[in-house]
């Protein structure tokens, strides 16, 4: 076994050691220390494979297969437990909605982000109009030909609905813009969570968030956002 | 498996069985669509396949390759389906400027990334090695393809990512 041969396997199957390749590696410095490193790499690459799950993907198999099965076998203290329970986790959400409803929306706003982090770079190369004309339909949103550069769109799940996820390229980096029609927000508010700079304002219909990364000044922010919300038009 | 046959044990026997493996379900769809709303939607249909087909299940502990083939098979009719309407996403380059969570570490994120823009076919056998634990044999039966093919893939799958995170040249 030769060290291109170790450096296949390892490269292969990480965690697994034949005699041949333990007694090559107590012999080869230079593959002992490829091995070090593959496997500091494998460490990372578990963590970055572990997503987060949200918690629709993590409540019980029943409660997505349940409904399709009908309800009329399911034993009624299993509803009656299910009622209980979704009715107090729709009171708590209403009540924190209440207290910090910028903030909520902040935070679901920022966990999102998590889940797409490959939109989140500089580009040179537009969304096709088309493509970009697909996802906002979607949603009965429009944009005029005068809105910032837009990279990437996406039609989202977002609290209950298909939004429009796009990234706009701005002197200051990618920033994201999410327009939210089923969003109420009484007034602008600037937060700071998780790394990023939200912006939240009011629109015709719903509202429109900027987020983004870093140190962003505020003024800039707000720059991209009022060419948003310019160029933004509700035709659903 | 009807509606009209099932009965609460059979309900309960198929959360045991399936719902402790939810999550795994979703992490296998996200990193398949590379989408959040999308592997939740796969989650939600391969679940209710796999009630419907209950029965053919003999197994309980060939439950997760089970619900992974039959995620695999939605993702692929979902695709189908979603190709013409949906932003192609296939042309994914480094991530430059990576997300600042802060349960991760830049390397993390990085590393991520670097997933994000692999190909399906590096993507795919690196999840199911690293994340569900599958076998050299286990992920050839799953993806159809010989061992040999595999090994090759998982060990180009890792030659992209550190060349991608490290900057190293990949290695023949």
């Amino acid at each position: 076994m030769n060290c291109l041969d170790v450096r296949r396997a390892l490269g292969a199957e990480p965690g697994r050691r034949t005699p041949e390749l333990t007694a090559h590696l107590a012999e080869c410095s230079a593959c002992a220390a490829y091995a070090a490193e593959l496997a500091r790499l494998e460490a990372t690459l578990r963590r970055a494979l572990e997503v987060p799950v949200p918690p629709a993907a993590a409540r019980p198999a029943g409660a997505a297969a349940g409904g399709a099965a009908g309800g009329a076998a399911r034993p009624r203290t299993r509803w009656y437990a299910l009622a209980a329970s979704l009715a107090g986790a729709a009171l708590l959400s209403a009540a924190l909605w209440s207290l910090y409803p910028r903030e909520a929306l902040a935070t679901a706003l920022v966990e999102h982000m998590a889940h797409e982090p490959q939109s989140r770079r500089r580009s040179e190369v537009a969304v096709a109009p088309a493509a970009l004309a697909a996802v906002l339909r979607r949603s009965g949103v429009a944009l005029a030909p005068d809105a910032p550069f837009v990279s990437y769109a996406q039609s989202c799940w977002f609290r209950g609905r298909y939004v429009p996820h796009l990234v706009v390229q701005t002197p200051d980096g990618p920033m994201t813009v999410m327009v939210l029609p089923h969003e109420r927000v009484a007034t602008p508010a600037l937060l700071d969570e998780g790394g990023y700079r939200v912006m939240i304002v009011p629109a015709a219909h719903g509202a429109i968030a900027v987020l983004a990364q870093g140190p962003v000044a505020a003024t800039r922010i707000e720059e991209i956002v009022a060419r948003v919300a310019a160029a933004v038009r509700f035709t659903g | 498996m009807s509606e009209s046959v099932s009965t609460p044990d059979q309900k309960l026997r198929f959360e045991a069985v399936c719902g402790r493996l939810r999550p795994d379900l979703y992490r296998f769809a996200f990193w398949l669509a590379r989408d959040r709303s999308v592997a939740e939607d796969v989650v939600q249909d391969t679940l209710l396949r796999a009630w419907r087909s209950f029965d053919s299940l003999g197994d309980a502990a060939a439950a997760r390759p089970w619900l992974l083939t039959i995620a695999r098979r939605e993702f692929a009719r979902r695709f189908e389906r979603k190709s013409l309407e949906t932003v192609d996403v296939d042309d994914l380059a480094e991530l430059e400027d990576p997300a600042l969570a802060a349960e991760n570490s830049q390397e993390v994120l990085d590393l991520r990334a670097a997933i994000f823009a692999l190909e399906r076919d590096y993507r795919e056998p690196l999840v199911l090695q690293v994340l569900m634990g599958y076998s050299t044999e286990e992920i050839a039966t799953h993806m159809e393809l010989t061992p040999g093919a595999v090994l090759t893939r998982l060990f180009r799958a890792r030659q992209k990512l550190k060349a991608a995170v490290l900057g190293e040249a990949e290695e023949p």
